[in-house]
């Protein structure tokens, strides 16, 4: 990874032949996470998805910390958005620069939005996904009339942030926020109550109540 | 299914030279195949360059041509073919034939 680091490109295929069982494990712990288990068992798709992974990490080889994480988590973003988008999974509307030009996705961010910041939230971008998929117009549009946009901004990371199978998004999304995951917890939690009321009681957010999310 | 029991077959490492000979080409390299190859041969062996160019006798500099793409498939050292030929989980045949 150091060599790779140093814009070698041999690296990429020490790499995966090295570590691409721990890639692959990546890949699939993603795949099980979308339900896509029926790419688990399509071997091309596999080998194709590791090589895309570690095409990834050989594009941001040079700024990797040898001393930090393991290049395969240390790329994790930047993985399953390419996944992802290999995929044609719902959540892979790809646009880092619609993100920089939409800063008001970060205004309290700690640091403030800046590109590093962004960098984080490449996965997706919530208005594409909202254009092409109802659903996530109709949580939107619920979420703007009833949260402030700081929790909107919350909810819908911390959404992101299960659909890509992180075992804890609170404390994902309290990092990326600066809030604590307690804070976290109680944004979402109160969220989800009052889209539950709004599904049961107002005609035009029924279809909230097919939410995977509002209905657990 | 297990992921190393069959992913660094010829099939697979042979298509992962096809995504980086395209990388390549993308990035102007006149000779991406022969690049891609010999960048192949050399990581799979997990060999630096400077001990890598002794072991197939080539000069450093020239070691470098080839892998930024400067070096036809036809003009690759004898060397690093049979290297390439001896790998299993290469099939030159297949890359060659990109090559038109």
């Amino acid at each position: 990874m150091v060599v790779m680091a140093e814009g070698d490109h041999s690296a990429v295929f020490t790499l995966v032949d090295e570590f691409g069982d721990q890639i692959a494990a990546m890949v699939r712990s993603q795949l099980a996470s979308y339900g896509r288990r029926d790419l688990l068992r399509d071997r091309d798709e596999m080998v194709g998805l590791v090589h895309t992974a570690a095409f990834e990490i050989l594009d941001r080889a040079g700024s990797w910390d040898p001393a930090g994480a393991p290049p395969w988590v240390w790329a994790g973003h930047a993985i399953r958005a390419a996944v992802a988008q290999q995929i044609g999974h719902p959540l892979a509307d790809i646009d880092v620069d619609r993100l920089v030009e939409r800063q008001a996705l970060m205004p309290f961010s700690r640091s403030g939005p800046d590109r590093a910041d962004l960098d984080d939230h490449r996965d997706l971008d919530l208005d594409r996904l909202a254009e092409r998929h109802p659903q996530v117009r109709l949580l939107l549009d619920a979420l703007s009339v009833t949260a402030s946009e700081r929790d909107q901004v919350v909810v819908g990371q911390f959404l992101i942030q299960k659909a890509f199978g992180d075992p804890s998004p609170s404390h994902t999304v309290a990092a990326e926020c600066g809030l604590s995951p307690a804070n976290v917890r109680q944004i979402v939690s109160r969220l989800r109550r009052k889209l539950q009321a709004m599904a049961a009681h107002d005609a035009r957010y029924r279809g909230l109540g097919r939410s995977g999310w509002l209905a657990a | 299914m297990s992921f190393d029991l069959e992913a660094r077959s010829s099939r697979d490492l042979t298509r992962m030279c096809e995504q980086l000979a395209e990388r390549l080409a993308g990035d102007g390299a006149s000779h991406p195949m022969a690049a891609t190859l010999t960048l192949a041969v050399r990581g799979l062996q997990g060999a630096a360059a400077e001990p890598f160019a002794a072991s197939v006798r080539v000069d450093p500099e020239q070691l470098a041509r080839i892998e930024r793409g400067e070096v036809s498939f036809d003009q690759l050292p004898e060397a690093i073919l049979i290297q390439a030929l001896r790998d299993p989980r290469l099939d030159v045949d297949r890359l060659r034939r990109h090559i038109g």
